[in-house]
Order: C-alpha cells, then sequence, then structure tokens
C-alpha cells in the first residue's frame, strides 16, 4: 500500500541506469535532470530548547507569562474549576449558558454597551465551557489593553443577569439545538458522548428539557463560584510582568472567591451493545465513529503510543487515510488518536464515507486496528514517525499561542512545565517491539463500539451485512434518537 | 543575523504603537522582503525572519475555477489534488510521506476562484526537501500520472463536495446562489467545487491539457519565509527551479460578469435545514478596486459580532434572528457582497425582510457615524495585525498582494484604504453597490415533515 520509494534504492537504481549503458555501442542521451531523484540530504537540524515560561502568582491564581514583543498583541487565557461536568441533573448546559451570559450585563453596562465598547477597542473576548475547565479569553492590541482588561474584569466580577437576556439565550441555544440536530456531522458528534461514556460527565447532553429547566438562580450560584483558588491564568505577548501583576491587581486584588467543592467525575458508564446507529433521512454521506477506552495520558508508553497511532490514524500518511481515501476513494479524510482526559483517554476514529461504502469503510478501519496490532509496522513507516514527530518540535514552540497551548495541555493532565525536555530522546527510543505492544495493550478491539449515523433507506443492508459476518458478527443494532436515547429495535 | 530578526520586529512594533487615524508613512506593519525573478520567468519573494529555525513554503499559480471552460467546472481544484500524487522524481504518492518524516507541519493546497496554493512549513535545516518536492510537480508532474490515481482523486474530491456542500445544511443555497447571480457558461456558476457530472467527466488528457496551460514557472510566485540567510536562499532557489524551462506565461480572459437589472429571488427546500435562512447577494468591485474596502466596511457597520446594527436590532434587541453575518468576498473581476441571516423558528420571514430593508436604506441615504466607521476600520487594522503571526500568513498576504495588483509593496497602500474612507464615501459606494433592484435572495425552508415529525 505505502508505495513510498526508499532514497537509497532510488539512488542505486539511478547509477545503474547510467552505468550500465555506457558499455553498449549507442552512446544514449544522459538525462541532465536526473540528479533530482536522489533527495537533498536535510542540514544538520538546529537545537531547539523547551520554552520556559515565567511562572508567578497573583494572589491565589497561577500565571504563566510568555513574553513576546514581535507584535503589538496581547491575549489573556483565563481557565477556571468547573465546567460541565458539575452541572445539576437536569439541567445540562448550565455552565455553559452562564459563562456566555457573563458577556451579557456586568455592574455598570448592559449588553449594547457592552457590544460597543468592544468594538470600540477592537478586542475580543469570549467565554468558554469544557466538560473539566471554563474560562474567559481575551485578545486585544497592546495599545488597548488597560481598558480592556477593565471590561474583562467588569465581566467576570459584577456579572448582571436579568431574566430576559436568560430567557433569550436559552431560546436561542433551542433553536440551535434544533439545528444541530439535523446536521449529521454534528449529530454523530454529539451522540459519540452517550454511547462512549453514557450518563457520565462526558456523556451527559444539553437537551430541549434540559435548556428549558435553566434559570437565574442557577447562573448566580455557577457565577458565584467562580474562583482564582486553581485557576490558571496564561498570558502571551507584548506585556512585562511588572505592568501585567499591576494591571491585573489594580482590578482583581479584592478577588477572593473560595475555591468550589467538585465532585469527582467517576467512572465511565458506556451502555451494552458493540453497534449503535441513527437514521438521518436525507443524509448524503454516512458519518462513522469507532471508539474505545484507552491509556491515560501520563502512561510511561505515551511516546510509542503517539507513534503507533501516528501510523495507525493520526494524519494523512496514516494507514486509515490512506486505505479508505487514497486506495478506496470513499472519503475525504479518515482516521483519529487518543483523545485524553484528566483520567483516561477515548479511542476515536472518524469518517464521513460515501453511502455505498458504509459498511466495508467499518470493516477496513477495524481491519487496520486488527493488523497493527498482530504484526511490527515497517521500518520506513517507524522512522518517519518518529523524525517527524522531533523534527515538529520548533513547529510547537513557534508562536506565543502555540506554546501556551502546549504549557496548558501540559497543566492540565498535570505533566511538568519541562516536560518536553527529553522528549527526542523518549521518542527516539521506541522501537518496532514498544510500538506493536502498545498498540496491543491500547488498541481495545474487544471493547470497541461503532457509532452509525446516515440515512438508514440506503444503508441498513450494509449495517445488516456488518453485523452477518466479520468481526461484529451476532451484535445487534442499537438504534438512537439525535439525543443519544435508545429507540426500539428495527423490526426484521 | 539576530539583528535582522529585531529590525522587523522593531519596524512593525514601532508603526502599531504610533497608530493614530491619521495616516502617515510610519505607522504602518511592515514584512521586509526581496522580490526576484529567475530566467524560467518564476518569481520569488523572501522574507527573512530567523527568530524560529522554520520556513514557510508558499506557491501561489496564478490559475483558479475563473479559468475554467464550461463543463469542466471543478477542475482547477481537482488538478490541485493531482498535484500531491506524486511527480518524476520523487517518485508516487512521495509528497506527505517524505514531508511527515522532515517534520513538516501546515502541509496543504488550496484553490479559490483566482489562485491555487502549496504551501508547507517546514524546520529550516528542511529547505531544501520543500524545495525537492515542489520544483519536481512544477517539471515533471505528468511523468506519474496514470488513471488509477485520477479515479481515486476524483473520489476523494466529490466526497469532499459531499462533506463540504451536500451533506451540511443549507449546502445548497450557495449553488443556488451562484446560478442567480452568473449566467450560463461563466465559470463561477458552479463554484469551485463544480458539479458532481463535470468531476465524473474529467479525463487524463485535461490534467495533462490544463498543466501545460497553466503550470509553466512563468505563471507562479514562490514565497519563502522564516530562518534563512538571503544569499543562501537565493542560491538553493536556484538550484531546485533554475533549470526549468521558460514558456510564455498564459494569458487570462478577464470575466465577463453581468450586471443584474432586477432583483432576483429563489425558495429552497433542504431537508438538513431546521431554521428559516435569508442569503442574499450583490455582484460589488473586485478585490483592491475602488469600493472594496467601503465595502468591508459597510458589512463590519451591519454586521460586526455584538455592535452591528443587524446584530443589535436582530439579534440583541428584537430576538427574531439566531444570527447575522454581512461581508464582502472579494474576488479578481468582480467580487459578492453577502447578507446571511438565520431566522429564530416562528418569526414571520417577511417582517424580517422588512426590517432588513429599512437598515440597508438607512445605510444607502445617511452616512453612518464617525464612531461606527472608526470602530470597522479598527477591526480591520487589528485583523491585519493578528494575521502577521504566523510564518504562511505573511507570505499569503505578500502573494495576494502580487497577484491581484501586481506587486508585493503594498501593506500602506492597504492599510490607507480603510483610513481614508468617510461616512459619506461608505454611505455612497453602499448606495450604488447595494442596491435593491440587483440584489439575488435565496430562502431555505425546513421541510415541512422535518419539522413536524418526532425526531
Amino acid at each position: 500500500m505505502m508505495r513510498r520509494i526508499l532514497h537509497l534504492s532510488q539512488l542505486v537504481l539511478l547509477l545503474c541506469s547510467l552505468v550500465a549503458p555506457a558499455a553498449s555501442a549507442a552512446e544514449p542521451q544522459a538525462d541532465p535532470e536526473a540528479w533530482r531523484a536522489v533527495a537533498p540530504t536535510p542540514l544538520p537540524a538546529k537545537s531547539v530548547a523547551t520554552p520556559v515560561p515565567q511562572v508567578f502568582r497573583l494572589g491565589a491564581m497561577e500565571v504563566l507569562l510568555i513574553e513576546r514583543h514581535d507584535l503589538p498583541t496581547i491575549s489573556l487565557q483565563l481557565l477556571l474549576a468547573g465546567g460541565s461536568a458539575w452541572d445539576p441533573p437536569g439541567r445540562e448546559g448550565q455552565a455553559s449558558l452562564c459563562m456566555e451570559l457573563l458577556e451579557a450585563g456586568a455592574a455598570k453596562l448592559n449588553l449594547d454597551e457592552i457590544s460597543d465598547k468592544k468594538a470600540d477597542l477592537a478586542v475580543a473576548i469570549d467565554a468558554w465551557t469544557g466538560v473539566e475547565q471554563q474560562g474567559l479569553n481575551m485578545a486585544v492590541l497592546s495599545r488597548n489593553f488597560l481598558p480592556s482588561l477593565d471590561l474583562f474584569a467588569d465581566l467576570l466580577l459584577h456579572p448582571s443577569l436579568g431574566p430576559r437576556h436568560l430567557a433569550n439565550a436559552v431560546a436561542r441555544r433551542k433553536a440551535a439545538l434544533l439545528q444541530t440536530q439535523a446536521n449529521p456531522a454534528l449529530v454523530a458528534r454529539r451522540v459519540a458522548g452517550p454511547v462512549a461514556y453514557g450518563a457520565q460527565a462526558w456523556g451527559r447532553l444539553a437537551t430541549e428539557a434540559s435548556l428549558s429547566a435553566l434559570d437565574v438562580a442557577g447562573c448566580t450560584q455557577h457565577d458565584a463560584a467562580l474562583s482564582p483558588e486553581g485557576a490558571h491564568l496564561y498570558v502571551v505577548g507584548d506585556v512585562t510582568r511588572p505592568a501585567l501583576e499591576k494591571a491585573w491587581l489594580a482590578r482583581f486584588g479584592e478577588w477572593k472567591t473560595p475555591a468550589p467543592k467538585l465532585a469527582p467525575l467517576g467512572k465511565p458508564l458506556p451502555p451494552a451493545g458493540r453497534v449503535f446507529a441513527v437514521d438521518l433521512p436525507g443524509a448524503e454521506q454516512t458519518l462513522l465513529h469507532i471508539m474505545a477506552p484507552g491509556p491515560e495520558r501520563t502512561a510511561t508508553d505515551y511516546e510509542a503510543t503517539t507513534l503507533m497511532m501516528g501510523v495507525l490514524a493520526t494524519g494523512f500518511t496514516s494507514r486509515i487515510n490512506m486505505n479508505l481515501r487514497e486506495k478506496h476513494g470513499w472519503t475525504y479524510g479518515a482516521g483519529g488518536s487518543f483523545q485524553y482526559r484528566r483520567d483516561g483517554s477515548l479511542l476515536s476514529l472518524t469518517a464521513a464515507v460515501r453511502v455505498d461504502a458504509s459498511g466495508p469503510s467499518v470493516s477496513e478501519m477495524v481491519s487496520e486496528i486488527n493488523t497493527i496490532r498482530a504484526s511490527p509496522v515497517t521500518l520506513d513507516e517507524l522512522a518517519r514517525e518518529k523524525e517527524g514527530d522531533i523534527l515538529e518540535l520548533p513547529a510547537r514552540w513557534s508562536t506565543g499561542k502555540s506554546i501556551a497551548n502546549t504549557l496548558q495541555t501540559l497543566q492540565y493532565y498535570g505533566l511538568p512545565l519541562n516536560w518536553y525536555d527529553g522528549y527526542a530522546a523518549r521518542v527516539q527510543a521506541v522501537d518496532l517491539a514498544a510500538l506493536q505492544k502498545a498498540a496491543r495493550d491500547h488498541l481495545d478491539v474487544d471493547a470497541a463500539v461503532v457509532l452509525i449515523v446516515g440515512d438508514f433507506k440506503k444503508i441498513t443492508p450494509q449495517i445488516e451485512a456488518l453485523i452477518s459476518s466479520g468481526p461484529l458478527a451476532g451484535q445487534v443494532v442499537h438504534r438512537l434518537d439525535t439525543d443519544g436515547k435508545p429507540l426500539p429495535a428495527l423490526a426484521k | 543575523m539576530k539583528g535582522l530578526a529585531h529590525a522587523v520586529v522593531a519596524a512593525i512594533c514601532a508603526g502599531w504603537w504610533l497608530a493614530s487615524a491619521v495616516a502617515h508613512a510610519a505607522d504602518m506593519p511592515r514584512i521586509p522582503h526581496e522580490v526576484f525573478t529567475l530566467p524560467s520567468g518564476l518569481e520569488v519573494v523572501l522574507v527573512s525572519d530567523r527568530s524560529v529555525p522554520l520556513v514557510a513554503v508558499d506557491i501561489w499559480y496564478h490559475v483558479g475555477s475563473s479559468d475554467e471552460v464550461p463543463g469542466k467546472s471543478g477542475f482547477a481544484h481537482l488538478f490541485e489534488h493531482m498535484m500531491f500524487q506524486g511527480a518524476k522524481h520523487i517518485g508516487e504518492d512521495a509528497h506527505f510521506a517524505v514531508l511527515k518524516k522532515a517534520g513538516a507541519s501546515d502541509i496543504n493546497g488550496t484553490t479559490s476562484t483566482d489562485r491555487t496554493n502549496y504551501h508547507e512549513q517546514v524546520p529550516s535545516h528542511q529547505l531544501d526537501t520543500a524545495l525537492w518536492l515542489e520544483s519536481d510537480r512544477m517539471g515533471w508532474l505528468l511523468d506519474t500520472l496514470n488513471q488509477k490515481s485520477l479515479d481515486n482523486q476524483r473520489e476523494v474530491v466529490r466526497n469532499e463536495r459531499r462533506q463540504r456542500h451536500d451533506n451540511v445544511p443549507y449546502g445548497g443555497e450557495s449553488f443556488a446562489l451562484a446560478q442567480l447571480l452568473y449566467p450560463e457558461g461563466h465559470p463561477r456558476r458552479f463554484l469551485t467545487i463544480g458539479r458532481h457530472e463535470d468531476l465524473q467527466a474529467a479525463s487524463l488528457a485535461d490534467v495533462q491539457a490544463f498543466f501545460r496551460q497553466w503550470y509553466a514557472p512563468s505563471n507562479a510566485t514562490l514565497c519563502l519565509a522564516g530562518d534563512f540567510e538571503v544569499g543562501e536562499a537565493k542560491a538553493a532557489v536556484q538550484k531546485w527551479f533554475g533549470t526549468l524551462p521558460k514558456v510564455a506565461a498564459p494569458q487570462h480572459k478577464p470575466l465577463n460578469t453581468p450586471q443584474l437589472l432586477a432583483p432576483q429571488q429563489q425558495t429552497l427546500v433542504d431537508p438538513l435545514a431546521r431554521l428559516e435562512r435569508i442569503h442574499m447577494a450583490w455582484h460589488s468591485p473586485a478585490l483592491y478596486q475602488a469600493g472594496d474596502a467601503e465595502l468591508d466596511l459597510a458589512a463590519a457597520i451591519l454586521g460586526l459580532n455584538g455592535s452591528g446594527r443587524l446584530n443589535k436590532r436582530l439579534v440583541a434587541h428584537e430576538h427574531v434572528a439566531q444570527s447575522v453575518h454581512a461581508y464582502q468576498v472579494s474576488l479578481q473581476d468582480s467580487s459578492e457582497f453577502h447578507l446571511v441571516i438565520d431566522l429564530r423558528p416562528g418569526v414571520v420571514r417577511s417582517d424580517v425582510m422588512a426590517e432588513i430593508d429599512y437598515e440597508l436604506q438607512r445605510l444607502r441615504k445617511e452616512p453612518p457615524s464617525e464612531q461606527e466607521l472608526k470602530r470597522a476600520v479598527l477591526s480591520a487594522e487589528s485583523h491585519m495585525v493578528w494575521g502577521l503571526e504566523e510564518l504562511t500568513a505573511r507570505c499569503e498576504l505578500l502573494q495576494a498582494y502580487r497577484h491581484y495588483l501586481g506587486k508585493t509593496e503594498a501593506i500602506a497602500e492597504d492599510m490607507l484604504r480603510y483610513r481614508n474612507a468617510t461616512p459619506q464615501s461608505v454611505a455612497a459606494v453602499v448606495a450604488r453597490v447595494l442596491d435593491p433592484q440587483r440584489r439575488v435572495t435565496v430562502f431555505t425552508v425546513p421541510q415541512q415533515s422535518a419539522l413536524g415529525g418526532v425526531p
């Protein structure tokens, strides 16, 4: 399948073809461009040091500052404890709504005034909510930093919530949900949560009913728990530590909310079954997700696992993409990776495929998993992934934004900020056996589930063929609605 | 060499610290660079910045879907896919694998109506590897071309169309708008992605002819940005591209975009839509031509997230719209101005149409306030500054100037278009271009069965 030619063998062929004919009588015309068949020898790689941020505390909050003065811009990312995991039961969507509403009102400013002020300063202030984190980001030209920070502080510390704003935001979310439930790619992403995690935090979804339960009291409670304790502030750009400290303390000096009490998340509770399907009449492609529990991010074989996933699924050259896209032409792109959480990960392989290739695509993806478990990868593949991973380090450290993202990710998993020291050596040490062990240990085919989202009128025979023979033989197809709730089985 | 990088930085920095509403030469971001042309006609732009050991390689071929002929819609983009399939000396399917091993990131190609680009970012010690790959497909693409590979990429591209257009809500409306805006035979009528039947009909002979017509070195511009010494980079470019033959640059046929004489509208029933959408569009002045910047500013005045007039009115105050987007799609020869409004369920569309018409009429008749204009200009400037961080983005900006204006030294001119706009000039362009008699509108409505049924 991989038709990549070794540079060395090209060199050998080239020499042969030039030397051999010389013995014959007819003098062939030498190709003046033949030298191009030899890949250039790269210069020695430049070494890159792991960037070291300035780390300090402002009150109870930890700050990581990456000072950069090449552009007159400053960006802040404030990460706060909390997230959708702690939405009260039946109020899924609460944290996300409340964070959004931080942008809608403040002590002395109404929504219009906030919008105008943002435009006057050309500042982007965006609230966001994840499962285990939530936060407020700001991006601004440095000359407008101080007035923008005034606004940022006002929104965070003095939220002002009217019932009318809340009702409007809820109505807007319901309309968005209605549209999401008709979008094949978004339905697949949405339903993947409950299929992989069940009712555990990572599988809970906001629904029409849960959005209807949200109220001002819930957001008041949510906002009152926003605390500097356990918070991290990532700052990138054109600001010095003293200037930042002074600006921050002048606005947040009195912010002393105690840390919220957050219950642990608990184990995933996936529903029984291996094959799940959602019917979307009118879908012009089929969305496929193959999922299985994976290792923790802090596992000692992380590098071997990542390299293995590079061969199997991550990036253009991965086997799954080369198979489904470049060999069969079934998709515009296929693949995936382990999606890590604090307490584990999920193998997630996805593809949007041609309707008539829905079943065969699942079979090929499963077959690629089985192959990489059963036999070692090629030396070419191993070299490509190892060298590529090591040489890509400068790109990871190329911009303030990419540095901040990397450091943030390390802290999320509880890894040290200097984790990338020695990374190259750790990657270099991975051999064929270590890579295959990672495949066997972490690609849990027996626990893998398949989610199929498409137009049942077109794909039912393929789904039936999938469960009549092959790796999913004998499985039952569990029909789900677009909230991931079970529907009655299809009559035979 | 550190000094040079700092000089770049200082120039940009000083300019922006001093920025004010009054335009003067010192008040501009700069991207110091060098331009030269090889005997083959290949133009080269070098942006040296030694702060990080990376180089962005970005080639524009001055051909896009607007150069397609009837019956071959989508071909420029399908061809772009074929450029990743291999070439004589690098071998088949080598491109991604070689770059992956070299530690490259941001590897891709894109096709628009006007041009096609190919780019990758490599660690600077691997610059030769990137130039090896790029020069081989510029010179020797056809040597490895084969039917199997074309059949495969045709399917890949048709899947791309399904993923981007056919299998997403509102995917049909951009095709419907294009057919209202452009007559039969116009290359923009079927969008850059093209029609399935045209893609299906593409042949090896088409690929060969397209390559020979458009992919000459004299129809391309190569930009390198990042960690290199200029003399060494010149030598490397000379080594890899210097022996490519000189062929006359192909001639583009300028597009003949008709004026619309009467408003047109169409209603689409979309099985994947659940919210009604109003999408209107007008023909508008080409990129960098008179009126283009004013329409960027008008788009911000109408649709800037939060503070735009239509956002405030329809989204924030009256709660009748889910979202409002206004934007000028700036293109060669002629552009398009778009206004897209998603309605809340249960809202009466004609009521919202009346409000949109009222706001458009207001902007035609009365100049916007100084404050509104200032916000719109600042938004454009801020967008420009944030866009200078990535190496590839710096190449893309210079490439755009070269392609559309014929020169790379154009940041100041570009920025002054915005700073010199006045409330009166914005209103005048809005009155001339966003004419109710020259508007096309597509209404997307959900299938009634989908709304009534059980999910």
